[in-house]
């Protein structure tokens, strides 16, 4: 109870004009002689499926002209859920379909140019690639324990052939410049 | 992952078999799993660029110049020259390179987020409705006899049952205040509806209290608010429309309709009202001149400031000059109405500050009367008619302004914390209501069956309201002084 019952007087005032301004124009929404009734002509389109729950509106829309007030309503279910709804979740899928979209691009590629290769695509290939490949000694010195100048990995290389005595055409490591006669690797050829 | 080292792997085998690449870029389809790798000698010195800050900053200012050029050689060139130039390319290569390792760094998890399933509020039935009426007849400016409902309401005996005249819900007013006292400094109040479908449905009322002995965090305003019963009537009908639609769900819906546990609803588009009470000083009466004080309200402005003592700022009139000289409450002052409040409303006097009607407040005793002068003010304030699981029985309730209440977080504060003067709120307030005579006539009307046994004294609905509860032992008030009702103020 009040300490002070003057509060009280302030507290029911407050209540009883806020009741009263909260009534006005509710006769317009219901049935003259059933005050607890909505009007029958208020009311939505009678429902025969589920599509107000997936947010079709079910009123007729009102002629602007008539004397109505155009509210919205919407309902909400609260639960756990994968969404899109967060900016994390947004950078996140951004991110797959990203990667999805290069993996598509390259697999149309590779379609339409109609070749596909698995070779030299292990450090062990690359290794024994090189291993069979003649020596280029002036193209890198100082490298058998580490590469420490710049300059070697500018070094431009690339896969070459080499026909041997026996006649055997064979893939080789060479560097540019410095081919000593290498042919080109050709699509649908076997080297040995 | 293994898809991107599979492309890099093609473009470093193609760049190989044809023009040759750079030594340090021969394993590097193999290493764009490792961003650290973008930093390292073999990258840099793949494409030329040694470490030093200065080598690095001068590729950098290159790059727009080196896309330039390349992007004008390749419009030189037909689509196919074009692409096989473009995949050519030191700069797509180091591009790709670059992409690559930054993308197979992210994937893994990105993926790992979207495994981790989010709490939120997710989208069921929503509809735009239809209100009858014009803004006038639903939240008018000036409130006169036109706004006081139907004609049964001011036939006698007073229809204090029917919910669409002011004074509807009466009964249930009189009997909250007969048993509950409110909470400093918020209050709320849970006013019942009837059963499903029918209309008004339950709403909770909101209010603050002024408290003058400064204890506490009381409220510098006595305010109250509560959703509006034409829109909580049709948004009730619409919430019951939604679980008749749930049952007949199908697919996705049928899913949504067994999701969670917890429901919101919200209606937008239409008004509710808020107002606040300020009354000033008792003043002992002594006749129909006495002089009363009454308080200035300012728009927008609270009526006392925070931890101020005292009333706010008032203005003193005399009675004659605000008209109600003639009303019997001071015409028959000490008469029969001994312990009893009566009240007259009146519009609010030009010469009192911002407000919407002015009250004059009588409380007698065997020897004196006193009188208390009144303030009310209210507005239409514009927002949103929510009912949340945190109402209290599937009551309505009512937020200024149109922020999504549903930002992702569980509970929906209905309970306006901040307070009538809230910077969230007070935006959506609108202008004070003005108020006629008829109105406020209306709103207050005589109830014959509450006379006073033994004496004629035929109350107004509002002094029923004070004198039939508990407020009507004015002894606390006046008879006692060590209360502070007579003297603090």
């Amino acid at each position: 109870m009040f300490e002070n019952r003057i509060d009280d007087y302030r507290y029911v005032t407050s209540m009883f004009f806020i009741n009263a301004l909260s009534r006005v124009g509710l006769m317009y929404q219901l049935v003259y002689a059933h005050d607890t009734v909505l009007d029958p002509l208020l009311l939505s389109k009678t429902l025969t499926d589920d599509s107000f729950i997936s947010g079709k509106d079910i009123y007729d829309k009102r002629d602007p002209s008539e004397p109505f007030i155009q509210g919205r309503f919407e309902s909400y279910k609260w639960g756990t859920a994968w969404t899109m709804a967060g900016a994390t979740q947004q950078a996140a899928a951004a991110i797959l379909c990203l990667h999805l979209v290069f993996a598509l691009v390259h697999t149309v590629v590779l379609i339409y140019l109609g070749r596909s290769s698995e070779a030299w695509d292990s450090i062990n290939e690359v290794m024994l690639l090189a291993y069979n490949s003649i020596p280029r000694p002036g193209a890198f010195q100082n490298c058998s324990s580490g590469i420490v100048h710049a300059h070697t990995l500018e070094k431009k290389i690339r896969i070459g052939t080499r026909t041997q005595d026996s006649g055997d055409v064979q893939s080789e490591l060479v560097v540019c410049g410095d081919e000593n006669g290498a042919g080109r690797i050709e699509v649908n050829e076997a080297y040995s | 992952m293994g898809s991107l080292t599979a492309i890099a792997l093609d473009l470093v085998r193609y760049h190989a078999l044809h023009e040759g690449i750079n030594f340090g870029l021969i394993s590097s389809g193999l290493s764009i799993s490792t961003p650290s790798w973008l930093w390292t000698v073999d990258f840099l010195g793949g494409f030329g660029v040694s470490l030093s800050p200065q080598s690095t900053k001068t590729m950098i200012m290159n790059l727009p110049a080196r896309t330039k050029t390349a992007l004008k050689q390749t419009r030189k060139l037909g689509i196919r020259a074009a692409y096989s130039a473009m995949v050519r390319s030191k700069l797509f290569l180091c591009f790709v390179l670059v992409a690559f390792t930054l993308l197979g760094t992210t994937v893994g998890p990105a993926s790992a987020l979207l495994f981790i399933p989010t709490q939120h509020w997710i989208a069921s039935a929503r509809t735009y409705f239809y209100i009858r009426g014009t803004p006038d007849m639903l939240w008018p400016e000036v409130l006169g006899s036109n706004h006081t409902g139907v004609g049964l309401c001011s036939t006698s005996p007073i229809r204090i049952d029917m919910d669409s005249c002011l004074n509807g819900g009466w009964k249930k007013l009189v009997a909250a205040v007969e048993r509950i006292s409110p909470i400093l400094p918020g209050w709320s109040l849970y006013i019942a509806g009837g059963s499903a479908y029918q209309v008004p449905p339950a709403r909770t009322m909101y209010g603050g209290i002024l408290a003058l002995d400064d204890r506490g965090n009381a409220a510098p305003d006595t305010w109250a608010t509560v959703a509006h019963a034409a829109v909580t009537s049709h948004a009730d009908y619409l919430s019951h429309q939604a679980t008749f639609a749930f049952g007949m769900a199908k697919g996705r819906n049928r899913r949504l309709r067994d999701f969670g546990t917890k429901d919101l609803m919200i209606a937008t588009g239409g008004k509710f009202p808020v107002a606040r009470v300020a009354c000033s000083i008792l003043t002992e009466m002594h006749g129909p001149d006495t002089l009363v004080p009454f308080p200035i309200l300012t728009e927008n402005v609270t009526w006392r400031l925070p931890f101020q003592q005292g009333p706010g700022l008032s203005k003193i009139l005399n009675l004659t000059d605000l008209g109600v000289d003639s009303w019997d409450g001071i015409i028959n002052l000490n008469a029969t109405t001994e312990m009893q409040a009566r009240v007259k409303w009146f519009p609010l006097p030009e010469t009192l500050g911002s407000g919407s009607a002015a009250m004059l407040y009588l409380v007698q005793n065997h020897s004196r009367t006193y009188a208390r002068g009144c303030v009310v003010e209210g507005w239409w304030a514009t927002g949103q008619t929510l009912q949340s699981s945190q109402s209290v029985i599937f009551s309505w309730s009512v937020m200024p302004g149109f922020k999504p209440h549903r930002d992702g977080t569980e509970d929906i504060n209905l309970e306006w914390e901040g307070g009538l003067r809230d910077p969230r709120f007070t935006p959506y307030y609108g202008k004070p209501i003005k108020i006629e005579q008829e109105w406020l006539d209306a709103l207050a009307p005589m109830i014959p069956e509450s006379s006073l046994a033994g004496n004629d004294l035929v109350m107004t609905s509002f002094e029923a309201l004070l004198n039939q509860t508990y407020l009507n032992n004015l002894d606390m008030v006046l008879n006692n002084p060590t209360r502070s009702g007579l003297h603090l103020e």
